[in-house]
């Protein structure tokens, strides 16, 4: 029995953003390691209030502090500096972060399509949401539009429309699925499987390591923890001596 | 002016402590970087105050997954032997204990006397001294589970304090830990000189010196503790709120400094 990190997150979150590109381009390594990515969807309005967590932009410093300082260093540390919300509020993600649709739509999509096709999608999505030019996702009609437009190559900023990942019969099956009630279920499900597991926020990790044990993780910031924890190899931060020091001990 | 670290720690503040310990650990390779570093004791619980960070809400959830993170950091620093105090909540009357960047809990141990002792020694003291002294606040109220917020525990702590007091976990983890420790007879302060820290505890000057603190740490944007004013070479300043990003620190500051990397399997030698 390998490792495996089960990630739970929703489109709406920019940790969850910042989580998914870390562990996406670390997908194959981990896989050389034995360790497994599963992505979940899930809800975080819902996992939010239902574990009585509340949006912490209520205190003006913490919030001048996030907007001005973290989140610009946090976005330029996971190589998407130009991720801001739509129209730039993070108010706004009251309304456009209603992703229950999108969350629905990845739902289907693992069960019709490939891992890889499914991890992709999210990758889109989360493109779609948060990086300029935004496309919405929310309404049925904008994702259609948004899943049909998704290059089957995502590397680069590419979004040509030479080779597309899904056709219109493909995203119309899709959706089909996306809107039943099963797939509702499926979506209530996971969000209760994170409150169960002590989930309060995005991205919730729940890694278990070769000896079986399972520990949570929660954030984009906790990674090196999470190799620790995993017994994996990595080089920790690190401060260096200045180049000057370096060079005269040669 | 040179580039500098101001880093505002309360004892009561778990991940102060952490902080405080990363600072000893790269001691060595900030000065050689000409980062000036400075410590000040502040009072976090004035800070939730003064910024309003009073959630009145408690999340089970986060209090529960808070024993991973406290962990985590320790073994991530190598600090052994700590204890979260379980009644924070009973223990204290009027301060607030921040002991999670995102997670506020009310508490208890009031640190305005220990915090006021180390303002009076930080002006009065060599910085070795008052260093030593803030180590071993911050081991004697998480390691000992002594809270100085009385003068007689005061009193206590500030004169068992060994005159060479140093956690192992101090050293640089590149550079071996020293082989012959210094002798721990020997004490920090003597009864002389406690006495007059414990005077100074209570005179209108350490106590403005203190409020002083908190409130420029308030004017540059502070709202939990750990608390980092850094000042880079260009002479620009930045805000940084807790233990855990260090690597944002290092790279508004200009010094060399290599990220977290997972690493490939190690192929088979040949």
């Amino acid at each position: 029995m390998g490792g495996r990190i089960d990630c739970y997150t929703d489109l709406n979150s920019i940790y969850g953003y910042f989580a998914f590109v870390h562990l996406f381009e670390h997908i194959h390594v981990l896989r050389a390691h034995g360790v497994d990515v599963y992505f979940h969807p899930v809800y975080l309005p819902d996992l939010q209030r239902r574990s009585g967590n509340r949006v912490i932009w209520t205190v003006k410093a913490r919030q001048d502090w996030l907007e001005n300082y973290e989140l610009p260093r946090s976005k330029r540390d996971f190589g998407v500096a130009e991720a801001s919300p739509p129209d730039g509020d993070l108010n706004n993600l009251f309304e456009v972060g209603q992703t229950q649709l999108p969350l629905r739509a990845l739902l289907a999509i693992r069960k019709i399509h490939s891992v890889a096709v499914y991890n992709a999608t999210w990758l889109w999505l989360y493109r779609c949401f948060w990086a300029p030019p935004q496309q919405p996702i929310k309404e049925e009609a904008s994702l259609r539009e948004a899943l049909i437009a998704m290059p089957s190559d995502l590397s680069g900023d590419n979004k040509s429309e030479e080779s597309r990942q899904f056709s219109t019969h493909d995203v119309k099956n899709v959706m089909a699925l996306a809107k039943e009630e099963q797939t509702k279920d499926e979506l209530r499900k996971n969000t209760d499987e994170a409150l169960r597991q002590g989930g309060f926020g995005a991205p919730w990790m729940m890694v278990r390591n070769l000896s079986g044990t399972v520990e949570p993780f929660f954030g984009s910031d906790r990674f090196a923890q999470v190799y620790e924890f995993l017994g994996l190899p990595y080089s920790p931060l690190k401060l260096l001596p200045p180049p000057e020091l370096v060079e005269s001990k040669l | 002016m040179g580039a500098k670290l101001e880093c505002y720690l309360d004892i009561a503040s778990y991940y102060s402590y952490i902080a405080f310990i990363l600072l000893q650990q790269n001691g060595q390779l900030l000065k050689q970087n000409e980062i000036e570093i400075e410590i000040y004791p502040y009072l976090l619980g004035a800070i939730n105050v003064g910024a309003n960070n009073r959630p009145p809400w408690l999340v089970p959830a986060k209090g529960r997954y808070s024993k991973y993170d406290t962990k985590r950091a320790a073994d991530n620093v190598g600090l052994k032997d700590y204890t979260i105090p379980a009644n924070l909540m009973e223990v204290g009357k009027t301060v607030m204990v921040c002991i999670g960047p995102l997670r506020q809990e009310a508490t208890a141990t009031n640190s305005r006397q220990p915090m006021r002792a180390l303002t009076h020694i930080r002006s009065a003291f060599p910085t070795e001294v008052y260093t030593t002294a803030f180590a071993y606040m911050f081991y004697a109220f998480w390691t000992l589970q002594k809270y100085p917020n009385t003068a007689s525990v005061l009193a206590e702590v500030l004169s068992e304090a060994p005159v060479h007091f140093h956690l192992d976990c101090f050293a640089a983890a590149s550079s071996p830990i020293t082989t012959n420790p210094p002798s721990l007879s020997g004490k920090l302060f003597t009864p002389e000189q406690v006495a007059q820290i414990l005077d100074a505890v209570t005179t209108e000057e350490v106590k403005t010196a203190l409020k002083a603190r908190v409130d420029e740490a308030l004017a540059r944007g502070a709202f939990g503790g750990p608390w980092i004013w850094a000042t880079n070479a260009q002479g620009s300043s930045e805000p940084f709120f807790g233990s855990d990003h260090l690597n944002f620190v290092y790279e508004f500051l200009g010094v060399p400094y290599q990220k977290m990397q997972l690493l490939p399997p190690q192929k088979a030698k040949i």
